[in-house]
């Protein structure tokens, strides 16, 4: 099945999400709640790309890709939202004097603080 | 009405050839629950439900079932796991429900209003249904009007016969100066006191930047605070939010915390700019149409009676 991701032309196997598909072309978007093998839960809403022709951003990791799909991973629009759902994520997170990077035990195997030095 | 409620799910029943079907009605609206219970029993009676309707060879069960009220209910994968008895929060689409929908297996999902229609559709053979209304909005619309005009109830409107305000003058008129209205319920943006000249039709209202939405006009005088009004809405979100998603859940909480700093210490400048990158974020990322409706009204109040005091 022919996609195009972010302007270039790729062949690929049919039945697989956009999350799959964006992998196999070795583009790295940021996910926290997919996990693979089991059910997209679809709510840290970070994998949102931009597909043509639809009016919202559309989840990655539940959306299958269908032939002659345009995708775009890191457009402006994207990049934009993306960033202030990582705000909105990282703020609820707790982090405060007591609770933050730099003391947190976690810190070296942290995903959340990964995606967010990611996303800047 | 219920009759017409019954016959149009009949109908729609037979049309998709489906078995089983479930009228889904919020708990508290315990006087169309009574009056529905009764519609079907009254069904079953007469033979208008069950096994082979009427000597046909089409059988249809229906079942009511009352929601424990929850907005986000309103949306069809929420509703449908309220149905199978799981908490009411959205499913994630794909898949459509017309694929895989209620117990998995394809269901159709269409609101009383539509199911109403479709009976009053096919009982003429004629279709003079089709020929109300304009080419892109046609037949008829409930319209449910309620705030501060004198003759809150609902009233049916033809598509494009008349303006916002024609429907405010058929409600009595408002009570006190008009200051805005919200033409199809909280999910919709509002239009100011001087933008109601707007035909009533699903064209021109969403030229006009909102849209027909539920068809649950709220009509609003100056007698009231913006900021309450803001804070009132942005709570109701707030709650009823199933909080599955970030832009929704997180989005609208902070939201709520601006709206009450500005309660407290007055409109300012960077408000616009947070509050447009939330209301994006939501806009485009949110997992469901609550979320993506959440802050159209929010949003429309801020920028017609608030941004432009200070452009
Ligand atoms: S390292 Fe991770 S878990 Fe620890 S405070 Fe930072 S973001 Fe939170
Ligand atoms: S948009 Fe809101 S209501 Fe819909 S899934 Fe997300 S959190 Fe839930």
């Amino acid at each position: 099945m022919k996609i195009t991701i972010n302007n270039r032309e790729y062949d690929m196997p049919e039945n697989i999400s956009i999350l799959e598909a964006v992998k196999k072309a070795n583009i790295k978007i940021p996910t926290l709640c997919y996990m693979e093998g089991k059910e997209p839960y679809g709510g840290c809403r970070l994998c949102v790309v931009e597909v043509e022709g639809s009016k919202t951003l559309v989840p990655s990791c539940a959306v299958k890709i269908s032939e002659g799909m345009k995708i775009k991973t890191h457009s402006e629009k994207v990049r934009k939202v993306r960033k202030t759902i990582m705000q909105l994520i990282v703020a609820s997170h707790g982090i405060s004097c007591e609770l933050n990077c730099l003391t947190c035990p976690k810190a070296t195997s942290c995903e959340l603080k990964t995606i967010a030095e990611e996303i800047g | 009405m219920p009759f017409k409620v019954l016959e149009g799910i009949i109908i729609a029943a037979y049309a998709v050839k489906a078995n089983y079907g479930y009228i889904y009605i919020r708990g508290e609206y315990s006087k169309a629950i009574d009056i529905f219970e009764k519609t079907i029993k009254d069904a079953y009676h007469r033979g208008l439900l069950g096994k082979n309707i009427l000597g046909s060879d089409f059988s249809f069960e229906l079942k009511l079932v009352k929601g424990a009220g929850a907005y986000v209910c309103g949306d069809e994968t929420s509703l449908i796991n309220s149905i199978e008895g799981k908490r009411g929060f959205s499913r994630i689409k794909p898949p459509y429900p017309v694929q895989r929908g209620l117990y998995d297996k394809p269901t159709v999902v269409n609101n009383v209003e539509t199911l109403a229609t479709v009976a009053e559709i096919m009982k003429y053979d004629e279709n003079i249904y089709s020929k109300m209304g304009t080419e892109k909005s046609r037949g008829t619309k409930l319209v449910s009007i309620s705030g501060d005009v004198k003759l809150p109830d609902v009233y049916e409107i033809e598509f494009g016969k008349g303006t916002l305000k024609d429907i405010i003058e058929l409600a009595g008129g408002t009570k006190d100066e008009l200051n805005f209205v919200v033409p199809g319920g909280l999910a919709t943006s509002i239009l100011k006191y001087d933008e109601i000249d707007v035909l009533y039709t699903y064209e021109d209202l969403e030229a006009a930047g909102s849209s027909v939405g539920s068809g649950g006009m709220i009509v609003v005088s100056n007698k009231h605070d913006l900021v309450d009004i803001l804070l009132n809405v942005s709570d109701f979100f707030v709650k009823e939010t199933c909080g599955t998603c970030f832009p929704c859940r997180e989005g609208n909480r902070n939201i709520k915390e601006i709206l009450l700093e500005l309660k407290k210490k007055g409109y300012k400048e960077k408000y616009k700019k947070i509050i447009g990158e939330l209301r994006e974020a939501i806009l485009l990322a949110a997992r469901c149409g609550f979320g993506q409706s959440s802050v159209n009204f929010i949003y429309s109040l801020l920028d017609k009676f608030f941004y432009e005091e200070v452009r």
